[in-house]
This record gives C-alpha cells, structure tokens and sequence, in this order.
C-alpha cells in the first residue's frame, strides 16, 4: 500500500511513462493509522491495527505512462495486536482469523493506475491493485486510493470493504447464535511514508 | 414422586423456552444490554455451554420441592398462586443474589436488574405450572 506513494514520488521525476524500474527503501511512520470496522447486529466495532512497521526495500517498474508494478511491498499486521477494545472480540476475531496457523494478515501492493494528473500538493486520486491475504486465503481488490506528499512525506489514506466469507472466514457469533458480526468488514488506513528510491 | 419428574419435565421444558425467547426479544428489544454479553466474563461458548440448556430443570426442580413444603402457604387461583411464588422466590433468593453479584462483579445495574426480573418471571411459570399439577 506504501508502495503507491513511491509511485507518486517516481512519476514526478520521470512523468513520462518509460520502462524504467526503481528499488529503494520506505518506512511506514508510526503516525500511521490502520484499523478495520465492522458491525454486528447489536452494535459497531472498531479495531485498532497496531504494529510497529520496519523499513522495507521494494522493486517498481513504471510499464506504461501512469501505470506501476511493484515487487515486495507486502505490509503484514500481527492478528494478535488486533485491539478491538475488548477482549473477547480480540479473542474471537484471533479464532475467527486462525492466528495460530496465519498469524499476519497481509496486504500486498501488485500495481497502481494514476487517475488524474499528479500536483505536488493537492490530494491526488490513485488505483491501485492489491492482494490481501486473511487467514490463509489471498485475494485480489482494486482499492481508491488518495495520496498526496506533505513535509517530506506521502500520505495515502484510504478504505476497502471485503467480506469475510470471501477468504473462508465464519463471521463470529455469541449468545447461542443471538449476537452475530456481520459479514462486511472495511479495512481504512491512512499511512505516513518515508520513501528514498533510485532508479536503475 | 412421578408427579415430581413430570412437573420438573414440564416446567424445566417450558422455562428453556421462555429463556431462549427472552434471549431473541433481549438482542430485538435492548440490543444494548445484549452487546454487555460480549465480554470475556461471559462464556456461553465454552465446554460448560450446556450448563445453561440444563438451568431451567435445576430451577424447576428446586420450586417443585419449595411448592410441596409450602404450597398451602399460597392463596388463590392458580395464576395468583404462582404469582406469588414469584414474589416470594424472588425476594428470598434472588434479591440477595442480585445484591451480591452487583456489589462484587463488574456488570450494570442494567444487566443486574434484568436478571432479577428474568429470574422472578421463571419462578412465576414454574409455580403456575406447580399449582396446575399439584394443587
């Protein structure tokens, strides 16, 4: 997801659309915010994904005017500091999620697709193409993305809403039954990224 | 003493039903007691799950024995009598129970209160149910 903003940051340097391909390093700031929400059918639900993130090398490779591919710009959130606010329902999402055999979700940024043309300042209108992978079962989601570069960093913020039976996840249930989370859950996030990158 | 199995069968029977619906109307009706059921305190999940199905013939069991000591205490017809063995069961044995559960546990008064009324409400049907078969 970081990745987008390299791609911001790429296609001012080179806008105009040759095969180049990039390496370099980003760090997701800890001012980063990932959560997902969700409802059941007595009440809403927000879960903090808290998750110190490391610096990561990636690979891009600009393959057309607008468009990007990137290798490795995987983020992966530990099930376990999942923070729903009550342990219960950190319990169940760990069981609900399989942590003990999946215990990362991942979220892996494939390629981008400039919507509009880049300004330096202004929010700017990206889609990107991301596998996401839940317990086990990996995915692929075309997510809209806003980013925009702000004091030396990218900002991207944005939302997508799954369905957990999408990777085999029985939503969680309790009462008997009589309380159950719904199916649709939106992960939002809203990332501060620091990016150095050269091309090659 | 067959009397005794058969009201236990037929009150215990009757109160699961009465408690599986008051669980439908609680998450219907008051959706925000029933979200205080999520919390780890509570585990209607777990191995002992079937401990809660098995309640309503604990409790029925119990009031068929209290009716056969005391039943000549309770006047009326029988929805009176059972009424008050309601009233009776209630201030007796869940008031105090309530009392503690609040003072030592952390749950709502809400939460409390309903028990209270849940609890005077089953010993209600149980002693209709008494008065019906055993008057």
């Amino acid at each position: 997801m970081k990745g987008l903003i390299l791609f911001i940051l790429m296609y001012w340097i080179y806008p105009s659309g040759d095969k180049i391909s990039y390496i370099g390093e980003y760090k997701i700031l800890p001012q980063s915010k990932v959560y997902l929400a969700g409802t059941s059918n007595v009440n809403k639900f927000s879960c903090d994904c808290v998750h110190d993130f490391e610096n990561q090398v990636f690979k891009a490779d600009a393959i057309s005017d607008g468009e990007m591919d990137f290798i490795n710009t995987q983020m992966q959130l530990a099930v376990e500091y999942i923070d729903c606010k009550n342990r219960k329902m950190d319990k169940d999402l760990q069981k609900a999620l399989k942590s003990d055999l999946y215990p990362n979700v991942k979220i892996e940024l494939s390629n981008i697709k400039i919507r509009n043309t880049i300004t330096p300042i202004s929010w700017n209108r990206i889609q990107a193409t991301v596998f996401i992978t839940l317990a086990g079962e990996k995915r692929k989601y075309d997510v809209d993305v806003k980013a925009k570069h702000a004091e030396g960093k990218i900002l991207l913020t944005g939302s997508k809403t799954l369905r957990m039976t999408e990777f085999k996840i029985v939503p969680p249930q309790v009462l008997f039954g009589m309380i159950k989370v719904n199916d649709e859950i939106t992960f939002h996030f809203d990332l501060h990224v620091e990016l150095s990158s050269k091309s090659i | 003493m067959k009397i005794i199995a058969l009201k236990v069968l037929i009150s215990g029977l009757t109160l699961l039903v009465i408690s599986y619906l008051t669980l439908f109307l609680l998450v219907k009706l008051v959706p925000s007691l029933a979200e205080q059921y999520y919390d780890p305190m509570f585990s209607l999940e777990g191995e002992k799950s079937w401990m809660f199905f098995v309640h309503p013939f604990i409790i029925s069991f119990a009031l068929a024995w209290f009716w056969l000591r005391f039943k000549s205490l309770f006047k009326g017809n029988l929805i009176m009598r059972g009424i008050e063995v309601g009233l009776f069961y209630g201030l007796i044995a869940i008031l105090p129970s309530m009392w503690m559960i609040y003072s030592a546990f952390n749950v709502t008064l809400f939460m409390v209160i309903s028990w209270g009324i849940y609890g005077v409400i089953q010993a209600m049907v149980a002693g209709i149910i008494s008065a019906r078969l055993n008057p």
